[in-house]
């Protein structure tokens, strides 16, 4: 008899119970081995190992310097894995979490250190163990953002840089001041990264504030001068990345914070990005590396890490995302308009201007955290 | 009796999968969501702290209204234009019935991301859009006004739904027989007739349920309103975000979700029963 509830034709097939529970029965017992193929490689602990192997990383792309030490890991034949983040965030979160084993290097910004020292995240080792860290900028050598009250280090200082105000160079004037951007020219055209310890600290600090000792009442402030700018402001971009994207497609004109990187990065796609330090008020961005608490190859983790601050790599980063270098070695050979982007003969007060600070997790003082911070950025962001 | 049990047999790995990739996480959210924090962890002592900070918290209602209103704006459009594909594929398509099937199926494995930026590039202020706008003399300011806006997420949620809407409502419209039609026919309907009063009605569950799978997927995005959404389109899901990577305050983040999935499944199941009530909804 011709069942004329469905009409023939093609994927119109009736399938049998018995049909779909054989082939479920079979789903599912073949489900652990695609699970194991899928599944993470195991690797040697390079315990009592010299220098050699695999090396994890896990931090910003283009930290991890591909060109400039690829004849250090051929001579010491290191495998470096690399894994990229979106926002410094995403670090203790995949160091602490499940898939974090084997993360051998990462990096931190100065102001988390000590608070990621604390969970667990990086792991302490002596200064003799990274000899290039004799070498650095006085400022650079010893710090409470990368050294213990014992004077162990658990990070040495990699780039730096201040957060600058990016915009497109071929579309508006010049602008001098964050304040700026609250102008009409910036209507619609401002862009902000979803970055809220660059943003927070800038705008303390534009503020007058010290942002390691906030009162409600000044993050109050904060709150309201970024509410102010955001009515500017057309997208918050996710990520650094996207954020550029938004600058060389048009879409903003200036970034709240930027990247003086962007200037490399825009002109490699036909589009002119300048930077200004602010004159009313920068913070600065300190990325230290650090070996992770993780780590199964500590020592060519460490040998990486003095790798990181000797003089040729230290002017290749500099050169590639116009940071600035923290040893006075690096200084010759670097290309002229890159050293002068800052005042290296005034370091101590250029460094000390923009007010380092630790990012306040524990409570104390009537100041307020760091999650006060995220909940406020969190007001922000709905509004 | 070795029938049913030969049958139970025969699921259960399939169900041990079910449950151990769907019940068991989402049982440990929940579980999650009661205990007390530490950095990037749980210690085992249960409270209700978090939820108290939940549903105190006028940022995280700001955010869930938002995505709610995304979802609503997603799921109403998109459920109309996937019907009317779907429609078109079963009653009107004849030998391109096929091909066109397949680009509805083909367009749901484009890469979420690419698809994304390609909305950037159509709605860009130099985009594609603009340029042909441009290029007619028409004036060029309505997509630098859409793109960055709640709308832009509408527009790229609704095209990435459709498809899905297209193939449910498909299936469902494949159990209507011809028979069935031509006997309304016969009986004196036209076409408005067989369509109001045969199959909607009997395409309806389909339907609503496209359009429930459409807002739940909807409310969950927060990649979407990132990337499109400009500095307002923020929604929920970048608060249990920042919860979880950021602060790494599981429970408040596991907290959140249990709030926004339990508030989003309770309004998809009251407008189920009141469907159901209203004879909108049979069977």
């Amino acid at each position: 008899m011709v069942d004329h509830r469905r009409p023939a034709g093609l994927f119109v097939r009736r399938l049998p119970r018995r049909d779909f529970l054989r082939y479920a029965a079979l789903t599912g017992l073949s489900f652990p081995a695609v699970l194991a193929a899928c599944g993470r490689e195991t690797r040697p602990s390079a315990e009592g190992q010299g220098i050699g192997g695999r090396l994890d990383y896990f931090s910003w792309e283009g930290y991890d310097m591909q060109a400039a030490p690829e004849q250090w890991r051929r001579d010491h034949d290191v495998q470096l894995e690399a894994g990229y983040i979106g926002t410094a965030d995403d670090i203790p979160a995949r160091v602490l979490g499940p898939g974090g084993e084997g993360i051998d290097v990462t990096t931190y910004y100065y102001g988390h250190g000590r608070n990621w020292l604390g969970l667990g995240v990086l792991s302490e080792f002596d200064g003799a163990e990274v000899p290039s860290i004799e070498d650095l900028f006085p400022v650079f050598r010893e710090s409470r953002f990368w050294q213990t009250d014992e004077g162990r280090y658990f990070g040495v200082p990699f780039t730096w840089l201040p957060w600058p105000l990016s915009y497109r160079a071929d579309l508006v004037d010049r602008p001098t001041r964050w304040a700026d951007l609250f102008e009409d020219e910036f209507a619609g055209k401002v862009a902000w990264v979803d970055d809220p310890v660059a943003l927070i600290t800038t705008a303390a600090i534009v503020l007058g504030l010290d942002p390691s000792r906030m009162t409600p009442s000044d993050l109050d402030q904060v709150k309201e001068w970024l509410l102010r700018l955001k009515r500017n402001t057309r997208i918050i971009s996710p990520s650094y990345g996207d954020l550029l994207n938004t600058l060389v497609s048009g879409e903003a004109v200036a970034a709240f914070v930027g990247w003086q990187a962007f200037n490399v990065w825009g002109a490699e796609q036909g589009v002119e990005i300048d930077f200004v330090i602010p004159e009313d008020g920068y913070g600065i961005s300190i990325d230290c590396y650090a070996v992770a608490s993780t780590a199964d190859n500590r020592p060519t983790a460490l040998a990486w890490l003095d790798l990181m601050i000797s003089p040729g790599t230290q002017r290749a980063v500099a050169t590639e995302l116009l940071t600035g270098v923290v040893t006075p070695n690096a200084l010759d050979g670097l290309p002229a308009d890159v050293a002068a982007l800052y005042p290296y003969d005034e370091l101590e007060s250029f460094l000390s201007s923009a007010q380092l600070h630790e990012i306040p997790w524990e409570e104390g003082g009537g100041y307020v955290t760091y999650e006060d911070w995220l909940a406020m950025w969190k007001e922000v962001q709905a509004a | 009796m070795r029938r049913p049990i030969l049958g139970y047999a025969l699921l259960a790995p399939f169900g041990l999968i079910l449950a151990g990739l769907l019940l068991v996480p989402a049982g440990q959210f929940l579980a999650y969501s009661f205990l007390s924090p530490v950095p990037f962890g749980v210690r085992f002592s249960p409270t209700l702290a978090n939820y108290r900070q939940v549903l105190a918290d006028p940022s995280f209602w700001n955010l869930f209204r938002n995505s709610l209103t995304v979802a609503g704006m997603t799921a109403v459009l998109a459920v109309p234009i996937g019907y009317l594909l779907a429609l078109h594929l079963r009653f009107s398509s004849g030998r391109d019935r096929v091909p066109l099937l397949m680009l509805t199926v083909v367009a749901v494995l484009g890469g979420y991301l690419v698809r994304l930026y390609a909305w950037r590039i159509l709605l860009g202020t130099n985009g594609i859009l603009a340029s042909v706008l441009s290029f007619l003399g028409l004036p060029v300011s309505w997509p630098e006004r859409v793109l960055f806006t709640r709308s832009a997420v509408v527009i790229a949620l609704v095209n990435a739904y459709i498809p899905f809407v297209a193939v449910i409502a498909y299936g469902s419209l494949l159990d209507i027989g011809d028979d069935v039609l031509h006997a309304a026919r016969d009986l004196g309907a036209r076409s408005a007739g067989v369509f109001g009063r045969v199959i909607l009605p009997l395409s309806g569950r389909a339907l609503y349920g496209s359009f429930a799978i459409v807002f739940l997927l909807t409310a969950a995005d927060y990649v979407t309103p990132q990337l499109l959404g400009g500095a307002k389109g923020v929604m929920v899901g970048v608060a249990i975000y920042d919860q979880f990577v950021r602060l790494g305050n599981w429970p408040l983040g596991a907290a959140m979700s249990v709030v926004a999935v339990a508030l989003t499944g309770v309004l998809v199941g009251a407008s189920w029963l009141v469907l159901r009530l209203a004879g909108v909804l049979r069977g």
